[in-house]
């Protein structure tokens, strides 16, 4: 399977979910993380975790970009169980040449009004898309989103209005543990000091996406 | 087969125009980048680093922590 973590805002957090689910899947898969994003965080990720913690599971990283992210997955993509693709937060060849391969596009959004005016870019750029990958299938969650409070049912309720765009029903609160488990290249339930919220939630994700639990 | 082939070519063509309406990443020259390479660094002197990281306030990586020190070394032969 070959899912881009994508969008055109930056900062709505594609890294931490692309790195969560690469570490998660890589316990019994052989995953393959692209790094597409010019800030390349999630090289940065893959550096720390193989040279901190070597004892932990790991996945190949590479870093594409451009017309070769479409190029070399063709080549590479079946060498691996799973290719998960972290993109930068803008309209960019190397989004659109994964997309063009991809199974599913994640497009994580903030719940702020900020982010919400950018999906009806997101709809044009998947109409493009679609014209060359009809079986690109796409799905929203909601990111960093606020522990409670009005802002966060207001954006679940566009994103599930949304023609073409799945909402996963998926929601990571904007907790701590996140930045501090990136940081030390480690998924959320690698963490000493465990959170147990933040855990199910990335398990929620992970079994959205992939179909199928941890056990 | 050649017509495949032809199939493929135009198939291609379509795909490389919708790629290309995305804009292009950044050169290495406009975004600040950086190197990685493996350090060796001797035992006592990591754990020596790990302590003085947990008296610092919040979380400090020892990425962060070895960068503040390059630079304070930099500062200080330059001065």
């Amino acid at each position: 399977m070959i899912i881009v973590c994508g969008g055109i805002k930056g900062g709505t957090g594609k890294t931490t979910i692309a790195t969560n689910l690469a570490v998660l899947r890589a316990f019994k898969k052989d995953v393959l993380l692209v790094d597409a994003d010019e800030q390349e965080s999630a090289t940065i990720f893959t550096s720390i975790r193989k040279s901190e913690r070597p004892d932990l599971p790991q996945f190949t990283s590479v870093i594409l970009r451009d017309e070769q992210v479409r190029r070399e997955l063709d080549r590479l993509a079946s060498r691996y169980d799973d290719v998960i693709i972290d993109t930068g937060g803008r309209d960019t060849r190397s989004q659109r040449a994964g997309l063009s391969i991809a199974d599913m596009l994640l497009l994580p959004f903030n719940p702020r009004s900020l982010d919400i005016w950018t999906i009806e870019n997101v709809e044009t750029l998947l109409k493009d898309i679609w014209t060359i990958n009809p079986n690109l299938k796409a799905v929203s969650l909601l990111n960093r989103a606020d522990v409670q409070g009005a802002d966060n049912a207001d954006t679940i309720e566009i994103l599930s209005s949304l023609e073409g765009i799945v909402f996963s029903n998926v929601s990571l609160v904007n907790r701590k543990a996140y930045g501090r488990a990136v940081a030390q290249g480690l998924t959320i339930s690698e963490l000493k000091q465990r959170d147990l919220k933040a855990e199910q939630e990335v398990l929620a994700l992970f079994q959205y996406v992939f179909g199928t639990g941890m056990e | 087969m050649a017509e495949k082939s032809v199939n493929r070519r135009l198939r291609n063509s379509e795909v490389d125009q919708v790629i290309n309406r995305g804009g292009s990443s950044p050169s290495a020259s406009d975004t600040k980048k950086e190197r990685i390479f493996n350090l060796r660094v001797p035992d006592e002197l990591i754990v020596k680093v790990d302590a003085l990281r947990k008296k610092r306030t919040g979380q400090v990586s020892r990425n962060t922590w070895i960068l503040e020190a390059i630079e304070d070394k930099i500062e200080k032969e330059l001065s």
